[in-house]
């Protein structure tokens, strides 16, 4: 636990980096009655902790998104975007993280330095100048065919400053390559990552999780240790300002 | 957390207003990978009543729809509460990834919501929600639903036509086409014998034969099973 005194010394170290503007405009007009998008009293500065849950699944570099809710990287049942595809099979979020930054309901992107490894934490920092934010964020399992844990527009603008929310993230399946769980599909066994082909079921669910060697998938390279359950993903986040 | 926060909120509107009838669109989009949802049954009912509760012996209505996919009994439970429901809204199956949008209007003391429909492949495994406090303030609310297994018959794995019948050992239909015969049957007993999280489907990878009748790489799932979205009008 940090205290209060530790947040506010982070918050004034990193106020001064992140009040240079990397934010995009708002581009809703101001209704009557509220304060302007780009008031000062609406700015926010969040800290968002990511620790993978899993016994040994790495997650590939995460894509962080602070967005406002009309942004969405993805819909139950719906077909993956391009980009969320090349992340969910290969573990590489610019294309997302591209799309998003060209989105104007999103202020703030970040990206993980590297994967992250079972039991390990990252640190990210986001801003944004709003009255309403929404944080999504993704990482691959790299020992899956399109297996990625993601939040999808969790609420966070009933933050108050110092506080801090935790979520869970659940494993989705991407729906756009058989689960052959085959060394060969697999980026974590050096395998292909992103192939445009789509040959499963083109929608995004939650995923099934891996059947392994052991339990009889005959296609899977993959063994017990690489089973998984829902949540896979902790994701602290901390409002600084 | 943000359905707590507003579940919080709702039940302080409760405390302080009297409950009324709502005008209620509601969503709702399967998950899983390779499950079908049987008809399904929404209900709205007062706090006294529960069409299932973990941890106790399902009712006969209820193993009827778990097994059987058989909904008239649970709704028929419902009704005799003076509670409102909507039966099959999808009129039939609800395959994976799809989903089902659908009205309901509530009355006065139905401020609960519960939400029932077998899952397909399975012996008695349903998507279950009990007895949900309505929210009350306008708004857009969403949920994920678990899986249960009613404890009221063996999952054997093994698809047996006309086994949806109560006390019918078996699975009465697998849907999507994938499972295979001759399994020589994964268990015959059931150690749970009340409503509990179902333990997922197991399957193999021999469609002639091997314990199961369903596939290990299509019949699974995790937990949630199923998205809900409530928009309260």
């Amino acid at each position: 636990m940090r205290t209060s005194l530790t947040l506010k010394v982070i918050a004034t170290a990193i106020a001064a980096l992140l009040l240079q503007g990397c934010f995009h405009d708002g581009d809703s007009p101001p209704s009557s009655g509220t304060p302007p998008d780009d008031s000062p009293s609406l700015q926010r500065q969040f800290q968002v902790d990511v620790t993978n849950l899993t016994q040994n699944q790495a997650i590939s570099p995460v894509a962080v998104i602070l967005h406002r809710t009309a942004y969405q990287p993805f819909m139950m049942g719906e077909k993956s975007s391009m980009a969320l595809e090349i992340l969910a099979e290969g573990g590489d979020n610019n294309a997302l993280l591209a799309d998003a930054n060209t989105n104007v309901e999103v202020f703030d992107t970040a990206s993980g330095s590297a994967k992250i490894v079972v039991g390990a934490s990252e640190r990210f920092m986001l801003a944004g100048t709003s009255s309403e934010y929404q944080l999504s964020l993704a990482g691959m399992l790299v020992n899956t065919n399109d297996g990625f844990a993601a939040l999808n527009g969790a609420d966070v603008d009933q933050l108050t400053a110092g506080a801090s929310i935790t979520f869970y993230a659940n494993v989705y399946d991407a729906g756009t390559e058989g689960n052959s769980e085959a060394a060969s599909d697999l980026p974590g066994q050096g395998g292909e990552g992103f192939n445009a082909v789509r040959n499963d079921s083109d929608f995004i669910i939650i995923h099934p999780g891996v059947v392994s060697a052991i339990d009889g998938l005959e296609t899977s390279v993959l063994d017990q240790s690489h089973r998984f359950d829902n949540p896979a993903m902790k994701v602290q986040v901390t409002r600084l300002q | 957390m943000k359905n707590k926060h507003l579940a919080l909120l709702a039940l302080g509107v409760l405390a302080s207003a009297p409950a009324m009838a709502q005008d209620l669109d509601i969503k709702l989009t399967n998950l899983t990978h390779g499950i079908y949802f049987t008809p399904i049954l929404s209900a709205a009912h007062d706090v006294n009543t529960h069409l299932f509760m973990a941890g106790s012996a399902a009712s006969s209505n209820l193993q009827m729809m778990a097994e059987g996919g058989n909904i008239s009994g649970l709704s028929s439970d419902v009704q005799a509460v003076s509670g409102d429901v909507v039966e099959n809204p999808a009129d039939g199956l609800l395959a994976p990834g799809a989903s089902v949008s659908f009205n309901m209007m509530t009355n006065n003391s139905n401020t609960q919501l519960t939400l029932v429909t077998m899952l397909l492949p399975t012996n008695d495994g349903f998507v279950g929600l009990d007895s949900l406090e309505l929210p009350t303030v306008a708004g857009t609310y969403t949920y994920y639903l678990n899986a249960y297994d009613a404890g009221t018959e063996a999952n054997n794995e093994i698809v047996l036509d006309g086994s949806g019948a109560t006390g019918v050992l078996g699975i009465p239909a697998a849907p999507g086409g994938n499972a295979g015969t001759g399994g020589g049957g994964l268990t015959a007993t059931e150690s749970n014998t009340t409503v509990h999280i179902h333990r997922g489907n197991l399957g193999d990878g021999d469609l002639n034969g091997g314990a199961s009748d369903l596939n290990n790489g299509v019949h699974r799932w995790l937990n949630p099973v199923a998205q809900l979205v409530i928009t309260v009008n």
